[in-house]
């Protein structure tokens, strides 16, 4: 909901300024941070490790390099999968031929080991509904929006409250992943607990699959783009991290509305002490489709 | 529980549970008082009437009644009633109130006597602002202490934003008084969040106080009489918020002639008429204002935004009647909406309403009793989608109240007055009457309703002991009923810390059983010490309680107010304050000094997980947290009320924290409002008896905000993150402002015409400072590709970013 109330930041802009500074923050330990996004596809599966940095670092992050790392099935059966570590951080899992970290409804944890220290998290993979279509159509100029062709993905929500989805496009192989790109799906609408269940995804989630330009406007599309949209599963815990990053990264644009800094809950833990890390595993189902513009 | 039909067969059960204690209690106090203050009673008559403005017979509230020679007066109180019981005899009446000629009469008091005093402006003389005394001493001399009072001729006075003159903005110069800054949502005092504020409009509650986000008040200036906030020592019959009561009273209108006032601003043109009805007996006052930003920027719009509509306009409607000298009835209204439309798609719109009828009846020259009824309805909504059938979302909601409540004042003798009371008030929230359409699929995403009774009753007794001590003491007996009529839920354990509570059970509740409720105590008292003739020293204490929760985690000023009342998953909060003052005036009470200390104690304060979500959310209450807060602080005031030169210099020293459970590590932290310095200079000069300048200084220590100080990465993103989890964290630079106008008045020779223009300059922020509202962190534009940075910086965001000239012309027509 928050989205829309940018709109009314339109009758506060002739006063406005906005100037960067220099902060100081009081960061000082780097903390661990699990990037474990997976999928149930038959293709080399990465958890990423890094550690977190000062917010103003601008840099990329330090990779851990020496870890162990290990993702075991416990229902409906029990197996276990090693992820070898190919530099960057980036420790992979490559599936034999029709091999997958399993079905929708498989039970899954994940192992990690630094320093001697042990780190745990588990996960479910969730269904995820077909793409009924991309739909290309003339859209007629409006708010924030050119005349020109625009793409909008078509698919329905299961019946039963809880499906959450993230919606990842690539348009001429290139990643949708600006802040404001991030579209997220819960039970058809943006958010937990709106009631909504069932039904197709809502108008703005639909239109999320276009690109954006640096201000945020949606851009058309051109004869000959091509598209590609992964719907992703997310396990409840994946998605209430998400929304609530979500919400934080593109809380610049809210104005002098902008939300309270909330840090996004992850769901890998420290199995020896109390030490914090950061970072989410999840294991999505995932349906795709890909549409070239005429 | 209760097979309830309807709110008024309950509202009969509520009261007689309710009324046995109440009344008991009641009739205890009564007699004890009475008892005392017949000790002292022989043979003694009653001088009471009302206090007007001669021209145009709006009464004073709080005009000085004094006995010449003796230490005996009383002040008029909320309707300009008076009341003075004393021994048979001859007195030297004086009728007097600042900024007003004074009136002496003497009366031959052999029986009981109703005088009516009408006070002519002091206009001859080069007006005096009037800044906050209505009598010369009353700073030191007055019981009240933490209490405000502003004539609409001060408020008109200050220089303001884009020349409009605004109530709510004024206030925020008291000491005790603070706001995050401009495009804050309303005010806070003594560390009281902005939902502990109850914002009165003839006595109806007025949920959002604010157009155009917090820019300006709902009020209209040419339709209030003077405001009032109470900060602290809130007297019994005041109830319902914690912190404050802000009450602001509409005028009646021109019970003399017929008068018409107009202006034309940057922002809002107005235009009031007010006249008798019935001359003396009848009069009426309707007053309505409009913005145009909309009709200016219009050309500016280029095709895609020319449908957009941007407004807001209101409008107020008062008239009495004075049936006798025994009966008068007011009525009065308010309506007042903000439209908000970028085009066909999408509309926003939102707006109190409200109506109270007023009643003011004289069982006898002692006794005075107001009966009012009133209904306030604040509701906003929004649409979005240009095809209703093929995706479109629509959502209304709406707070509702509708309320009783009969008061007493028995002016047993001038050293005496009880005042006792109650109110019944019935709410029904509506959070959201919601509809979402898409692909063709319609679904209904309404939020459960609520029902709610509050009720209460209360006893107070002013008395003056041995001349120099002056008390009032009460009790308050508070009563809330969440009432059925939906599901209620039940909540576990939230599985860690910072994750919504997860549901455990539903149950469905029958219309008006009563769920939860709860019973309270709220006592009251405050006391005046007088030292001598120019000083003395004041205390108070006071309970308050508060039933009906603002759910916002935003400062600034959402019109998607969100109010729930308490549930059983939502206890009421509650305050404790103390406060202790001196008073002293100086120089021939030319100069008011005041230092006011208080410490408040909050418990079961709202606060809500990290990331809730508390929009179209049926299961709010899972992500709603409860703490308890402390504030406390010292407040200094030097005013000057006499002379060209006037005005007020304000210092204040506070904090302001809250400790939650689940928020900063269980540790104490400073509320997003805490301002350690709040220093505000506001000075008015006469510089001939047509132009006067005024300006006024704000400077306060910023406000602490949360920052992130780590960053990661996630799927690609850079997720902020605030390693250590505190809150409010970080202190944005401080704020300071100044802002100056200029008033042209009419020639003094043009004095008699009809027609009388004035002219307003102003120039808010002078220096055109950049003060921050917020400060965050921020990723820069741009798209990155797989193995590149994504890099930051910290914006400081500023509302309002340079020097905001303005020009205003305002007209009287008699």
């Amino acid at each position: 909901m928050m989205r829309s109330l940018g709109l009314l930041s339109l009758a506060l802009v002739l006063w406005n300024c906005e100037d960067p500074v220099t902060l100081q923050t009081d960061f000082d330990a780097p903390q661990l941070v699990v990037d474990a996004w997976l999928t149930n596809r038959a293709e080399p599966q990465t958890v990423r490790l890094t550690e977190s940095q000062d917010y103003y670092a601008n840099r990329l992050p330090t990779p851990v390099e020496d870890a162990a790392v290990v993702i075991c099935r416990t229902a409906p059966d029990t197996s276990c999968f090693t992820f070898t570590y190919r530099g960057d951080g980036d420790y992979v899992w490559e599936p034999a031929p029709g091999d997958s970290l399993g079905a929708v409804g498989t039970e899954l944890v994940l192992g990690l080991e630094r320093n001697g220290l042990r780190y745990g998290s588990q996960t479910t993979v969730k269904r995820v509904p077909p793409i009924d279509s991309i739909a290309v159509r003339f859209e007629e100029e409006s708010i924030g929006l050119d005349a020109g062709l625009y793409a909008q993905l078509y698919a329905r929500d299961f019946v039963g409250v809880g499906d959450a989805y993230l919606i990842r496009t690539t348009i001429n192989d290139t990643l949708l992943n600006r802040p404001g790109e991030l579209s997220l799906v819960y039970d058809a609408t943006f958010d937990a607990g709106s009631g909504t269940d069932g039904i197709v995804f809502i108008a703005p989630i639909r239109f999320s699959i276009n690109r954006t330009d640096d201000d945020g406007g949606v851009v058309a599309l051109e004869p000959g783009d091509s598209l590609h949209v992964d719907v992703w599963s997310l396990s409840n815990e994946a998605f209430f991290y998400l929304s609530v990053a979500r919400d934080q990264i593109q809380n610049g644009s809210n104005g002098i509305f902008q939300l309270p800094i909330a840090n996004a809950p992850g769901n890998v833990v420290a199995l020896d002490g109390e030490e914090a890390v950061l970072g989410v595993f999840n294991v999505a189902a995932v349906s795709q489709a890909s549409k070239v513009v005429e | 529980m209760l097979s309830g039909s309807g709110p008024r067969s309950y509202l009969a059960v509520e009261t007689g549970r309710l009324g046995k204690p109440a009344l008991r209690l009641a009739a205890t106090l009564l007699f004890l008082v009475g008892f005392i203050s017949t000790l002292g009673a022989q043979d003694r008559v009653t001088l009471s009437g009302y206090v007007r403005d001669a021209s145009d017979g709006e009464t004073l509230i709080g005009a000085t009644v004094q006995l010449d020679g003796t230490t005996l007066g009383t002040v008029t109180n909320a309707y300009g009633f008076y009341s003075l019981t004393v021994a048979p005899g001859s007195y030297t009446v004086r009728a007097s109130y600042l900024g007003y000629a004074e009136r002496k009469v003497v009366l031959e008091l052999n029986g009981n006597l109703t005088r009516d005093f009408a006070l002519e402006e002091a206009g001859s003389v080069l007006q005096e602002v009037v800044v906050t005394a209505v009598d010369e001493d009353e700073n030191v001399s007055n019981l009240q202490m933490s209490v405000e009072r502003l004539d609409m001729s001060t408020i008109e006075k200050l220089p303001s934003l884009l020349g409009e003159v605004d109530v709510i903005r004024s206030i925020q110069l008291l000491p005790g008084v603070t706001t995050v800054g401009e495009g804050a949502a309303g005010f806070n005092v003594r560390g009281g969040s902005i939902d502990q504020n109850l914002v009165i409009l003839d006595e109806a509650p007025v949920f959002n106080s604010s157009h155009l986000f917090g820019f300006f008040s709902v009020f209209n200036p040419d339709a209030v009489k003077g405001v009032q906030l109470y900060k602290g020592g809130i007297p019994a019959r005041y109830g319902g918020r914690l912190s404050s009561i802000l009450d602001v009273r509409m005028k009646e209108g021109n019970n003399q002639q017929f008068e018409m006032q107009g202006g034309i601003g940057t922002i809002f043109s107005r235009l009031s008429v007010e006249a008798p009805l019935v001359k003396d007996k009848s009069s009426f006052l309707l007053a309505g204002r409009r913005s145009y930003i909309d009709v200016l920027a219009a050309p500016f719009l280029n095709d895609n935004l020319s449908g957009t509509r941007l407004n807001f306009y209101d409008l107020t409607l008062k008239t009495n009647y004075r049936f006798s000298d025994k009966d008068q009835v007011f009525l009065s209204g308010y309506l007042g909406r903000d439209v908000f439309s970028p085009g066909d798609a999408a509309g926003f719109s939102w707006g109190n309403a409200t109506g109270t009828l007023r009643w003011n009846h004289l069982f006898s020259d002692k006794l005075f009793a107001n009966l009012t009824v009133y209904y306030s309805d604040y509701d906003y909504a929004i649409d979005f989608g240009d095809d209703p059938d093929e995706d479109a979302f629509n959502w209304d909601a709406s707070i509702v109240n509708t309320s009783v409540k009969p008061e007493f004042s028995y002016f047993v003798s001038p050293d005496n007055v009880i005042r006792f009371g109650g109110q019944a008030i019935y709410y029904r929230f509506e959070p959201a009457n919601a509809i979402a359409v898409s692909g063709g699929d319609e679904i209904d995403i309404s939020l459960s309703r609520q029902w709610a009774l509050e009720s209460s009753a209360f006893v107070e007794n002013e008395v003056t002991l041995w001349d120099r001590l002056k008390l009032n003491y009460g009790l308050r007996l508070s009563h809330f009923a969440y009432l059925g009529g939906r599901n209620i839920y039940e909540f576990g354990e939230a599985p860690r810390e910072g994750l919504p509570r997860p549901l455990t059970g539903v149950t469905p509740t029958e219309r008006n059983e009563v769920i939860d409720d709860w019973l309270n105590l709220e006592p009251r008292a405050a006391a005046q010490f007088t030292l001598n003739s120019t000083s003395s020293v004041k205390a108070s204490y006071q309970r308050t309680v508060q039933y009906i929760h603002l759910l916002s985690n935003t400062t600034a000023s959402i019109p998607l107010d969100i109010w729930t009342p308490s549930t059983n998953n939502i206890q009421p909060q509650r305050a404790d304050q103390f406060a202790l003052g001196y008073f002293r005036n100086l120089s021939d009470n030319t100069y008011e000094l005041s230092l006011e200390t208080y410490y408040k104690d909050f418990a079961n304060l709202v606060d809500y997980i990290d990331g809730a979500d508390l929009i179209l959310n049926e299961l709010v209450e899972g992500q709603v947290l409860s703490g308890e807060g402390r504030a406390y602080g010292a407040e200094v005031q030097l005013k000057k009320n006499k002379g060209r030169a006037s005005g007020w210099l304000s210092y204040t020293l506070a904090r302001s924290e809250r400790l939650v459970p689940g928020i900063n590590n269980d540790d104490w932290y400073p509320t997003r409002f805490d301002q350690t310095h709040n220093f505000n200079l506001t000075a008015f000069y006469e510089l001939s008896d047509r132009v006067s300048l005024s300006g006024t200084f704000v400077y306060n220590t910023g406000t602490p905000t949360t920052l992130p100080n780590s960053g990661y990465y996630q799927l690609g993103y850079y997720i902020p993150n605030n390693a250590g989890d505190a809150r409010n964290n970080f202190r944005i630079p401080d704020y300071h402002r100044l802002d100056v106008s200029l008033t042209l008045d009419p020639k003094k020779e043009k004095a008699d015409r009809r027609w009388q223009g004035q002219w307003i300059f102003g120039i808010y922020n002078l220096y055109a400072r950049r003060n921050p509202f917020t400060i965050y962190a921020d990723q820069l534009d741009g798209r990155t590709l797989p193995g590149q940075a994504i890099n930051t910086e910290a914006i400081k965001l500023s509302v309002v970013g340079s020097i905001i000239p303005s020009v205003s012309y305002n007209f009287t027509f008699q």
